[in-house]
């Protein structure tokens, strides 16, 4: 059975009508041809100078809203253990038995489905899909029976269903994000009709609507790029379509995606996560990337399982945080890669959601994957050929050493900061942990966690949920945000060019709070060149092939 | 399924949309050298998902067998020099494909100009032999008339729970003309042997490819 007319060379030529916000900053792309390694600029961003009245105004409004605040107290059902091995792993079925009429079923914090407009299963995240059709029938029933009145495909609920077994009916409620919550555990559903599918988030994580749909919207990104808009006319042509054949064995991609909408900063706030590296070390590698030409090569990335390296793109080719994340996701996730050099069809959905372009994968390193994006599907050999390129380039000592110790040692922790900004070992410190967050490039710079304080994971999620929280909420507008939660406290900062987000602990004075992250903002946009990653351009006529280049070596 | 329309792909076939991943020139799919080089034998590795086509690969290229499954996306890449018994050398290039479904449709990519597939099977499980059975009847179709086709019957050390009889395999393999081998990624047994029977083709494969 097949699903989709895209072919990667139908997809070159087709120029997107819609323009996702770019990675880079546009700047780069304004700048003359010429350059032979072009590098974003980087805004100038003014440090943040918060006065202590506005801190204090913003914890006694925070304040009120800790109290209609609830917190999650039960046991996490994340608890999946990141120690090394497969990353893969973690995401098979947790469940793969359980169907909907069971009390562990039902006692899952955030349940998300797909299905067809026929009512067929197509994915669940807990239990056998295929066992639950009284339950998606039950689905199908309540959208059909609401399905006239809502209006942009979005539909979202709330009730006081709580616990096992219960049953009462859900009240419709007003379509919009409410910061306004309810009792804990209060459940909430999200009903999102794309084409064909139906995707459902049931959810008593007391996220609000909106960064439920966000996820949602993600897992519908996971979906496109797995089978390209295809699908659409697949059903089109047959509803009863089967597409449980196709989707086979990506059960653990999609789960990873639904995990990262909590775990992940780059999927939390909307960026992505450069690896620090000193900027002529960084523009080396750049132009190594560029060494070698392949006709149709659209973009080359170089990056690790969190962070990015490198990126050296085509102008045409757009790629958002977003398909960067399902990429570097999409890799992470599938150990084959390590094994070998692979070449895949893979669709960026926000750059082309009806075509497949063909992506070149293979590790140079243990930690380090290069990926060549074609849209020519016999580009295999030539690329190979460039990757022997960049790999012996990445083997020169000093290049090698310098990428190394980027790797293995976290520039960013709170340890390694001044101790004016908030440096310092755990106890010394009242600083946990940060996220800088720069609007221009949208990228963020933050430790990573699971160091104490921030030890368990429960903790961790309190956090992220923190951070997230004083993203998407409006707060009136409130430049500076601060919320006390149990036994930490986060203190938020957005300005025009960055946002910095910390986390302190729960005994911290607001004018420490203040100091340290002004001190903070400060140290780190003095040091923005090395942390910030400019993405580079690629040019299509200057470059020698890979056998001219050997030839002349 | 998947990722290009296979009913499309087919009806393209010889023109640019389907093209081999060698440039798509030698549809003959003869040894091509490498300037200088030795001999390169394009092969590639068919059948569904799980019956043990990337353990196959592994063992016979790095020697190991890791039973934890790393299912294989697009397709995965692998050379390995062989010493004929002529004492020459080929090197082979190795397409081991993705199994799943999605991922049927871009088959035609790593199996045209290719000098040699191995269809690969279950011996536990009839329906991967039906799979089997598809491959062999799609590459007739589709592939170049010289290819040699090796259908691979995987696992068996696991005997006790044969579903596909020796017999049976042996006789359908006959019936199209190609070799028979039962093979064990996990123990080894017959592993190299596949790869054997087709350097056996060889010389005549080499001959007829020579240069372009
Ligand atoms: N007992 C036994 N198990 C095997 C053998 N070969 C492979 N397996 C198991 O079969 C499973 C699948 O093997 P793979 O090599 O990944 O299968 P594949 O054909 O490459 O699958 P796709 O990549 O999805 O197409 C693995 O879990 C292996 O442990 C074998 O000879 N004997
Ligand atoms: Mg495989």
């Amino acid at each position: 059975m097949t699903v989709s007319e895209a072919e990667g060379e139908g997809a070159v030529g087709e120029e997107q009508k819609r323009e996702p916000e770019e990675l880079a900053a546009r700047v780069a792309e304004e700048e003359e041809e010429d350059a032979d390694v072009r590098e974003a600029e980087m805004a100038d961003t003014g440090t943040p100078r918060l006065t202590r009245e506005e801190v204090e105004q913003g914890i006694a409004r925070m304040d009120q809203h800790v109290d209609r605040e609830s917190r999650d107290q039960s046991a996490g059902t994340d608890a999946s253990s990141s120690s090394g091995g497969s990353y893969q792993k973690q995401f098979v079925n947790k469940a793969p038995n359980e169907d909907s009429t069971m009390p562990s079923w039902r006692r899952r914090k955030k349940h998300m489905f797909v299905f067809s407009n026929a009512g067929k299963p197509v994915f669940s995240r807990y239990g056998d899909e295929q066992m639950m059709s009284t339950f998606f029938a039950a689905a199908q029933a309540i959208i059909s029976f609401v399905g006239d009145k809502w209006g942009d495909g979005l539909l979202s609920m709330e009730g006081g269903l709580r616990g096992p077994g219960g049953g009462s009916p859900w009240k419709r409620k007003a379509n919009r994000d409410s910061r306004a919550q309810g009792p804990p555990g209060k459940l909430k559903a999200l009903f999102l009709e794309k084409g064909p599918l139906t995707f459902v988030c049931v959810s008593r994580t007391d996220e609000p609507a909106s960064v439920l749909r966000h996820q949602l919207d993600l897992l519908h990104s996971q979906f496109i790029s797995i089978l390209t808009l295809g699908i659409e006319r697949a059903f089109a042509r047959s509803a009863s379509f089967d597409m449980r054949k196709l989707l086979n064995g990506t059960g653990p991609l999609l789960r990873s995606v639904i995990h990262s909408g909590t775990w992940d900063l780059p999927v939390v706030l909307g960026g992505v996560a450069p690896l620090p590296l000193e900027i002529g070390l960084r523009k080396q590698i750049a132009q190594s990337l560029q060494g070698c030409f392949v006709p149709d090569v659209m973009c080359s990335l170089l990056f690790t399982a969190d962070r990015v390296i490198c990126i050296s793109k085509r102008k045409r080719f757009k790629l958002n945080h977003k398909d960067l994340f399902l990429f570097t996701n999409f890799v992470r996730l599938n150990d084959s890669f390590k094994q070998s050099e692979s070449f895949t069809p893979f669709c960026f959905p926000s750059f082309n959601p009806s075509a497949f372009l063909y992506v070149y994968v293979s590790y140079v390193t243990e930690d380090v994957c290069l990926a060549f994006v074609s849209g020519r599907a016999d580009s295999f050999h030539e690329l190979a050929e460039a990757k022997v390129f960049v790999e012996s380039f990445l083997r020169q000592p000093t290049v090698r050493t310098g990428l190394e110790q980027a790797l293995r040692e976290d520039t960013l922790k709170v340890r390694e900061l001044p101790m004016s900004a908030g440096g310092g070992f755990v106890g010394e410190t009242p600083l946990w942990h940060y996220v800088y967050y720069h609007k221009g490039l949208q990228q963020l710079l933050s430790p990573r966690m699971g160091a104490p304080p921030l030890a368990t994971r429960e903790c961790q999620k309190r956090v992220l949920r923190g951070y997230q929280e004083m993203s998407t909420a409006s707060y009136d507008g409130m430049t500076v945000r601060w919320r006390r939660s149990g036994s930490f406290t986060i203190i938020a900062c957005i300005s025009l060019d960055f946002d910095l987000y910390a986390t302190f602990d729960s005994i911290v004075d607001a004018g420490s709070a203040v100091r340290i992250c002004n001190q903070l903002a400060q140290y780190i946009h003095s040091k923005e060149r090395d942390l910030l990653m400019p993405v580079f351009q690629l040019k299509s006529n200057t470059r020698t092939t890979a056998a001219a280049r050997r030839a002349t070596l | 399924m998947g990722c290009a329309n296979s009913k499309a792909g087919q009806a393209r076939q010889g023109t640019k949309a389907v093209k081999g991943l060698d440039g798509g020139s030698s549809a003959s799919g003869g040894g091509r050298s490498a300037a200088g080089g030795m001999p390169r034998i394009k092969m590639v590795l068919l059948g569904d998902s799980g019956v043990g086509k990337s353990c196959l690969v592994l063992r016979f290229v790095r020697g190991q067998f890791d039973p934890s499954s790393k299912v294989t996306v697009g397709a995965a890449f692998m050379s390995h020099p062989v010493a004929l018994p002529d004492s020459s050398t080929v090197k082979f290039e190795i397409w081991d494909t993705a199994g799943q479904e999605r991922y049927a449709s871009l088959a035609p990519l790593y199996y045209r100009g290719a000098s040699a597939a191995a269809i690969v099977y279950d011996i536990t499980s009839k329906e991967s032999f039906a799979k089997a059975k598809h491959w062999v009847k799609e590459l007739q179709k589709n592939a170049s008339q010289e290819i040699v086709i090796v259908l691979v019957g995987n696992k068996s050390d696991l005997e006790q729970d044969r579903d596909v009889s020796a017999e049976e395999a042996k006789a359908y393999a006959e019936e199209n003309g190609m070799e028979h081998v039962e093979a064990s990624a996990k123990t080894a047994h017959n592993v190299s042997e596949i790869f054997e029977s087709i350097a056996a083709h060889l010389p005549r494969m080499l001959n007829q490819g020579e240069p372009k």
